[in-house]
């Protein structure tokens, strides 16, 4: 039975995470809301029996009862995580929610795999991480508020707290990386990648000129740098790529990436001439052959660990996981494809891609320039961060020891990776609310006009035959999504329940894209224009506080207010 | 229409400044899109660089000796057969019960080169161990064994070897103390035979392991044809001609003659030829094939040690060969601090000198191939267990060791130590053999020397070169040129 467990639990494992993943891709397609409701339901039922089945499988490998216990702290960390985040914020994206609670499921297989032990504090330290991101949306107004005003304490801090780990901070392999506070170690650069995209979004959002390009540019830079000499490469690379895609994105202007490109080029080539460190990573890159034992282990035994194991795995504790030099930080990647197979790999690959590509598309929908620079920011620093880590083991581009969020062991990296995590959330139920409260808005607007057209009907002053057959609103105001939706949200529905509208069938198009910018409709839908164009009315004749209230609504300035 | 929000702030909004109005927002979001595109085909490379690395250039990584991960795989996969280039089956595994027993079917006969798999691994299975643990029999097949519990059937190595000929020399060993002998075909590189004694049978490794494995006096572990340094004697002439060619010139060769009386004394150090022979006056081409000691040494004492050096070096002293089971090479070692006792030595391949049974064969070959030494390789291919191709291995050109004109001068010497020299026992074959022999002094005591042999044959069209080493055959006469010939008999017929 046992024997049986061991030999094909690694299938099943793979096809666990490839339910997951492909629930991940209906989700996407689906609009309904109760079918996203659904689908976010069986992919809660997959990450749960993946996390089961993974540590079934270890307790029937190491007949250990710490085991037993890291699953039940687990399963209830799990879902004391899920049920806290969806009671206190019902609109909040389960979509984002259960592909960070996958990542975590995986994170605890991988670690209690590689060394059960230890695994104990780093879980207690998920723990705190994942209360502490229930509390901070609460803070999110007031953090924005204290940034805006005071940026170049944001930005000044930042570049402090590297330049402390330039000055005390102690040496891990090769790289000076972290602070000791009161035992803790503390990795500065972590928390950066969020204080940094906060400073750019407060310099950035109102103001794009040149000048105030060149300064936050000028801060950027001193971090890239004080980095490079803290020789943590990844950390600096993350830096400086995330930074020039954050610039175009903030002044859509591509010659500011372009000319960025063209310098880091540059940088990187007198780099590679001037830090030995440099050209080590880009030897070992290039030909890991000519230290196998030395310089290019660590790749090495990467690659022959991801090759050998193929698409299905050599199965959990069938490997050599443990053998790959930082197997549970930085090289988690390998150890997972080593023991849990290709298939896996790839899948674990596409869940971080859709982390990425919604954090991007939620960023879209954002109404304010702030937090559509801030959000972009950090999904930006997830997705090069992710790419360096995977490109790295797989020696696609240098290896240059970057954590892979939310898989990798290290205190900071998940603590960073919780609070990322958080203000992604709180931008996203804030865009939430936003919507419901234009619909609202917008209903309010339609109701007017169908009432006054009502009226005049009644009065005679339009002709029958004008009026249209259906309501004014079903035909008017196609409601549809141009942009991405990010999950369900059970207040969206209890809203429009109550308000009589059946949300799932209530389509609003938008011309030029997400962002619900009613004016764009009445321009362009032809009831209204014939309807405004009767002659014997006009605009005029609808409340004039009504037509203003939506307008501030919906013509969203900056600050939302 | 316009008139419906003509009381609106939009438009203001919009004109008053650009740069935070709803425009700026599009224009975000429109580069927003752009990065996404970025981020789509940075993930789809990464996706497409792991599928491409999964299942094509990871083959390269999985079959280095260093992965060690490869041996995991034996819980899955039964350890594929090493067979010979003409099907015959050298060593292969039979499960009994859950146990899986490899089976060496000639003992000791390819005992080194085949090597072992267990306590550490050497030779083939050593070297080759990632494909014989890889299987590449179909997936459903793969699949329904996974299922029924059944290992999946290892890889089949396919050596080079000739069994006829790797029979013939090791009988042919067997009658003597130690030594080595190695066949392989000039044109292409490919090992026929490779041969060491003392051998041992490795069906019986796990009971004798300790034993031979501290034994340090018969070494039966090591593979004297590529690991074994002996010094090369005579055979060295070869090279002591070529520098001697290269750097003196033809010139001065054609008009210098030695007068051998049995030894040559150059200060105050006396060497004499084999057996005290006079030779009379010698030229080249007589000193070559007689072997002629007292010819050779004042040639050498005339060689500039570092172009001599340069010469040696280009017949793979000093240098590692690229060879899969062992990249030993032997060494030269003179150079201009060197004393005039040391030149003396060197010239007829004895003092530092030392020679691997591997690189004599090779230096024949290059003769043989017109200068050209092509990669030696023991493998040809990869099959899968039903003996479909999985991967082949080609001939390749390792170096360049002299040029054309260089090898027929040295070809015509070494077919006139068949003819008129001290093999003339291969002249009763019907076809031409060249040829060197040499004998290494082992200790000071008369006649306890090593044999040892390389050539090739047909002169004029090479298809096979043999290099023998023959320890302590110094006593019986054609020890060394007798298994050679035995060997070209087999092979050429």
């Amino acid at each position: 039975m046992i024997n049986l467990l061991l030999v094909y639990s690694k299938y099943i494992l793979v096809l666990f995470i490839l339910c997951y993943s492909l629930f991940t891709l209906s989700y996407l397609r689906t609009k309904s809301h109760t079918a996203r409701d659904r689908v976010a339901g069986s992919q809660r039922f997959f990450l749960f029996a993946l996390h089961f089945l993974g540590y079934l499988v270890l307790l029937a490998r190491t007949e250990n009862l710490t085991i037993i216990y890291l699953y039940i702290a687990e399963v209830a960390f799990l879902a004391i995580f899920q049920i806290l985040w969806r009671l206190i914020y019902p609109r909040s994206s389960a979509l984002v929610t259960n592909n960070i609670c996958m990542l975590l499921a995986i994170n605890f297989i991988i670690q209690a795999r590689l060394d059960a032990d230890s695994f104990k504090r780093q879980l207690i330290m998920i723990a705190v991480a994942g209360i502490v991101s229930l509390v901070l949306p609460a803070f999110m107004r007031t953090f924005r508020n204290i940034t805006e005003r005071l940026k170049w304490l944001v930005g000044g801090l930042s570049v402090l707290s590297l330049a402390a780990v330039t000055v005390f901070g102690g040496t891990e392999y090769g790289a000076k990386l972290s602070l000791s506070a009161i035992g803790i170690p503390l990795q500065p650069a972590e928390f950066v990648k969020i204080t940094i995209c906060f400073f750019i979004a407060a310099m950035l959002a109102r103001d794009s000129s040149f000048k105030q390009v060149a300064k936050t540019t000028a801060v950027t830079a001193i971090c890239v740098l004080i980095l490079v000499l803290n020789k943590d490469l990844g950390g600096a690379l993350i830096f400086f790529i995330s930074y020039i895609l954050i610039i175009y994105i903030s002044t859509q202007k591509a010659f500011y990436t372009l000319a960025g490109a063209g310098l880091g080029a540059l940088a990187a080539a007198a780099a590679y001439k001037f830090f030995s460190h440099v050209r080590a990573r880009v030897q070992v890159w290039r030909n890991p052959w000519e230290d196998p034992t030395g310089t290019g282990y660590q790749v090495l035994q990467a690659l022959f660990a991801i090759g050998t194991a193929g698409w299905f795995g050599m199965g959990l504790y069938s490997g050599a996981a443990e053998t790959i030099p930082l197997a549970s930080s930085d090289f988690v990647f390998a150890a997972l494809a080593e023991e849990l197979g290709g298939v896996f790999a790839l899948c674990l690959i596409l869940i971080c891609f859709e982390n990425t590509v919604q954090i991007l598309w939620l960023s879209s929908s954002l109404r304010s320039s702030f937090d559509k620079i801030l959000v972009s920011g950090i999904g930006i620093f997830y997705g090069i961060q992710v790419f360096i880590n995977v490109g790295g083991v797989l020696k696609m581009i240098p290896s240059t020891g970057v954590t892979l969020p939310f898989v990798s062991s290290g205190g900071s990296s998940v603590f960073a990776s919780f609070l990322a995590f958080a203000v992604i959330q709180s931008c996203f139920i804030r865009s939430e609310e936003i919507m419901i409260y234009d619909q609202a808005m917008a209903q309010d607007l339609e109701d007017k006009i169908s009432g006054f057209y009502r009226e005049n009907s009644a009065a005679g002053k339009l002709k029958r035959e004008d009026e249209p057959a259906q309501p004014v609103r079903k035909n008017n105001v196609s409601y549809r999504r141009r942009g991405w939706n990010l999950g369900s949200a059970p207040g969206k529905r209890r809203w429009s329940t109550a308000r009589g509208i059946d949300y799932d069938s209530f389509k609003f198009e938008t011309k030029r894209g997400y962002g619900y910018e009613y004016e764009d409709q009445y321009d362009t839908s032809e009831e209204v224009t014939k309807f405004s164009r009767r002659g014997d009315v006009s605009a005029d004749d609808v409340p004039d506080e009504e037509v203003t209230r939506f307008h501030r609504r919906s013509s969203g300035r900056d600050g939302e207010e | 229409m316009a008139k419906l929000f003509s009381k609106s702030e939009k438009n203001r909004d919009r004109d008053v400044n650009e740069n935070t109005g709803r425009a700026r927002r599009k224009r975000m979001n429109r580069d927003i899109f752009v990065v996404t595109i970025i981020f789509v085909c940075l993930f789809l490379g990464i996706a497409a660089y792991y599928i491409a690395y999964v299942n094509v250039w990871s083959q390269d990584y999985i079959t280095s000796s260093y992965n060690n991960r490869q041996d995991l795989m034996s819980e899955y996969v039964l350890r594929g057969d090493i067979i010979a280039r003409d099907g015959t089956v050298l060593a292969t595994t039979i499960l009994d019960g859950e146990n899986q027993k490899r089976v060496y079917n000639y003992g000791g006969m390819y005992a080194q080169v085949l090597g072992y798999a267990s306590h550490g691994k050497a030779g083939i299975e050593r070297y080759y161990n990632n494909y014989l643990l890889s299987s590449h029999i179909g997936i459903a097949e793969q699949i329904i064994n996974t299922f029924k519990n059944d290992l999946n059937a290892g890889d089949t190595v396919v050596t080079t070897l000739d069994p006829t000929l790797q029979e013939i020399a090791y009988t042919a060993l067997k009658q003597y103390e130690a030594g080595a002998v190695v066949a392989l075909d000039p044109n292409t590189g490919e090992i026929l035979c490779m041969v060491s004694w003392p051998s041992y049978d490795t069906n019986t490794i796990d009971d004798i392991w300790e034993e031979i494995n501290s034994d340090s006096e018969s070494s039966v572990l090591v593979n004297r044809a590529t690991s074994g340094y002996y010094m090369p004697g005579s055979t060295f002439k070869i090279c002591t001609a070529l520098a001697a060619y290269r750097q003196l010139g033809t010139a001065f060769l054609d008009n210098y003659y030695y007068d051998c009386e049995g030894a040559i004394q150059i200060d105050d150090y006396v060497v004499s030829c084999d057996s005290g022979a006079a030779h009379g006056t010698v030229g080249l081409r007589g000193a070559f094939a007689q072997s002629c000691n007292g010819y050779f040494i004042s040639l050498g004492v005339k060689i500039d040690p570092d172009s001599w050096t340069e010469t040696a070096e280009d017949l793979l002293f000093n240098t590692t060969i690229d060879f899969d089971l062992s990249d030993a090479s032997g060494s030269f070692s003179l150079d201009s601090d060197s004393t005039t006792w040391e030149a003396m030595l060197t010239s007829i391949g004895h003092g530092e000198t030392l020679v691997t049974p591997l690189q004599n064969a090779l230096i024949a070959a290059a003769v043989a191939n017109d200068g050209v030494i092509m990669r030696p390789y023991i493998v040809s291919k990869i099959t899968n267990a039903y003996g479909n191709k999985v991967k082949s291995f080609e001939n390749e050109v390792m170096s360049d060791a002299m040029t054309q004109e260089e090898a027929d001068m040295l070809t015509e010497l070494m077919i006139a130590v068949v003819n008129e020299g001290t093999a003339t026992n291969l002249q009763s074959l019907s076809y031409q053999v060249a040829g060197k022999t040499g004998t290494a002094q082992r200790s000071s005591e008369e006649g306890d020397s090593n044999k040892l042999f390389t050539g090739f044959a047909p002169a004029d069209n090479p298809q096979i070169v043999v290099s023998v080493v023959v320890e302590g055959g110094g006593n019986i006469s054609s020890s060394a040129t007798g298994i050679a010939k035995q060997i070209f008999e087999a092979y050429l017929g």
